[in-house]
């Protein structure tokens, strides 16, 4: 089977579903069009971009089985690849991502504290799914935050984890010495992860209780591994209603996680994360009950990298993935 | 103005179609034959590997998605210099229509996965093989290795390090390195900063889908405005509406008559095997009028 996704990476997923599916004797690759991606890139991908991808069309279709598309970006501006895609025989299938289908109204309307400005435009993204489910059947999304938003549209709608390989985040077997705790935050965008409201919470905190807080920006993936792995707590988004990425990375490292979890979101999750929920209210007290109690943050960590052996394992995800191509 | 054709036709794939096949079809791009008897038609070409015999690819987006093995690096520069093989057929043929000098360009393959210093390192070890094999076989010839393609449309922020060590070292060598862009590719502008001799720009009009004929004209005149040279290109795949070259060669007279300055490259797209046109194709005489200024 030959796999190739396209036309982005996203924190590095793409590249970890690559490597993967490889191990399952699947040929993947990705093609990211992001010429500075300063995540970095990994095993399988091509940094491209728009126009050789467009110049390479034939290629792609010859060389590949299934096109995984990923946030609702095609090649073509007018989407026409994915036509020539299915002309030529090929599976083809969408992997949401968030902005591309979080409508702002509806998003709004789920949850108060959601920002939404870095969202499409209502009406391009009833558009685009538009245009998406009536040429493929299948989608698939992270998490249910971004379920309910698709779901009325695609025959069939995948929850698919995101993926993490714990062998190759291990948290450290023994903590450096620290005067006072390390609370650390890191935004790819800091209006959506909450980034004001995580600071002011943060300078209110600091005149009652001593610990040092560090933002991470614009940094490659292992940098940001090597700081997370350190701290005593990490805050990762306290406004969408759902864990990201940073989430993963810092239960995989055994570090306690605060992230406001919706709580209709939570219900149907099952196992539940061992996520300290937290919106821009409740911030201020989550935090200090963190910050005060270091046994409770040990027992969260040792949870967290249990969750997220059970649900976010790449060989497992990459398995899960497999059944979903088989689907199609 | 320079018109070079870019021949790629899995040339890389095996010793058995080199032997066999390779002559046939260049000679006719080489060679015209009309009313005034044979004459040149193309003196300067790229040679661009194309597929391997294992399905692989040197360069491009394909190589991202089935990349070849060191080994089969080895194996394009064979195909390239052995007895027999690429090089020896296109100047044997060249020698015996009197067309001197050939200028010959060859396109790099490019280092998928690898770390950049280990890049850079195998990029120059091959390309110092294809130098010294050269200047061992056909040094004499009285032909020309003019220099390298860059073996990629794009250019990643992380590969122009790699590019700029690597146009360095051509240039010191006393060859010459051209990029086949696009004209939307990501530091295009900055060719020359970045140490391309040349560059020729792609337009994406290909007759249908969303790039219309206005971006081969604002191609075109980007060209021009940054000197640059332009990409004609002949499609007969999905994306192509076989009526666009004309569009292509209508565009190159344009550019000519407006002080374009850079090379031409002539291409034909996808290239998988026996699929260059030859001189039965209707694009053949209307090429050949395009090159030698009479269209």
């Amino acid at each position: 089977m030959n796999v190739l996704h396209l036309p982005l990476e996203v924190g590095n997923q793409v590249s970890e579903i690559c490597r993967h599916l490889r191990t399952l004797g699947v040929r993947a690759s990705g093609l990211d069009w992001r010429t500075n991606n300063y995540i970095g890139s990994g095993v399988g991908i091509l940094v491209s971009d728009a126009y050789e991808m467009a110049n390479g069309l034939e290629s792609i279709l010859a060389l590949s089985d299934i096109l995984h598309y990923h946030t609702g970006y095609t090649i073509y501006p007018d989407k026409s690849d994915i036509l020539h895609a299915l002309q030529a025989g090929k599976k083809v299938v969408m992997h949401h991502r968030g902005n591309d289908v979080r409508l702002p109204q509806l998003a709004r309307k789920l949850n108060p504290y959601v920002y939404t400005g870095c969202s499409q435009p209502a009406a391009e993204i009833i558009a685009n799914l538009r245009f998406f489910s009536k040429h493929m059947t299948t989608a698939i999304v992270q998490d249910y935050e971004l379920y309910d938003y698709v779901s009325g549209y695609y025959k069939r709608v995948h929850v698919l984890p995101r993926l993490i390989d714990t062998s190759a985040i291990k948290p450290l077997t023994h903590q450096p010495p620290k005067q006072r705790p390390l609370v650390v935050h890191a935004p790819t965008h800091r209006a959506f992860k909450g980034t004001e409201a995580i600071e002011q919470a943060v300078n209110r905190l600091r005149q009652e209780i001593p610990f040092d807080f560090v933002t991470l920006e614009r940094m490659r993936q292992r940098d940001i591994w090597l700081t997370l792995a350190k701290a005593d707590i990490v805050i990762d988004q306290v406004l969408c209603g759902a864990y990201g990425n940073l989430s993963v990375e810092a239960m995989a490292l055994e570090r306690p996680v605060i992230c406001y979890m919706r709580p209709d979101i939570s219900k149907r999750m099952s196992p539940k994360p061992p996520v300290v929920s937290a919106h821009p209210g409740q911030l201020y007290d989550q935090l200090k009950h963190l910050l005060k109690y270091e046994e409770l943050r040990r027992i969260l960590g040792k949870r967290g990298r249990d969750y997220v052996k059970k649900v976010h394992e790449a060989s497992k995800v990459a398995k899960q993935l497999m059944r979903i191509y088989s689907s199609l | 103005m320079q018109h070079l054709l870019m021949m790629e036709n899995a040339l890389a794939a095996s010793a058995h179609d080199m032997q066999h096949r390779w002559s046939s079809k260049a000679a006719p791009w080489l060679v015209h034959t009309g009313a005034q008897g044979k004459t040149v038609f193309f003196a300067d070409w790229i040679l661009s590997p194309g597929a391997t015999g294992k399905g692989n690819f040197l360069n491009g987006l394909r190589g991202g998605i089935r990349p070849a093995s060191p080994a089969e690096w080895m194996e394009w520069t064979q195909l390239l210099f052995n007895k027999g093989m690429a090089l020896d057929t296109l100047l044997s043929l060249s020698n015996r229509y009197g067309i001197k000098p050939l200028s010959l360009w060859i396109m790099l393959p490019y280092c998928y996965e690898q770390q950049e210093r280990v890049r850079l390192k195998a990029l120059l070890e091959w390309a110092g093989t294809v130098r010294s094999l050269w200047v061992k076989r056909f040094g004499l010839s009285g032909h020309r290795l003019e220099g390298f393609v860059w073996g990629r449309e794009a250019i990643p922020d992380g590969d122009i390090q790699l590019v700029q060590a690597f146009n360095e070292w051509v240039r010191n060598c006393g060859l010459n390195t051209m990029w086949l862009a696009n004209y939307g590719s990501t530091h295009v502008q900055e060719w020359n900063r970045i140490g391309f001799t040349h560059v020729s720009i792609f337009s994406n009009y290909t007759g249908k889908g969303p790039y219309t004929k206005q971006w081969l004209d604002a191609a075109m005149s980007y060209a021009i405005i940054h000197h640059m040279g332009l990409q004609s290109v002949y499609g007969a795949g999905l994306r192509f509406e076989e009526s666009s070259h004309g569009d292509y060669l209508n565009a190159v007279a344009s550019y000519r008559l407006s002080g374009g300055e850079g090379p031409v490259v002539h291409r034909f797209i996808p290239c998988s095997r026996g699929e260059v046109p030859g001189p039965s194709s209707p694009i053949y005489e209307a090429m050949y009028r395009t090159v030698h200024g009479g269209g």
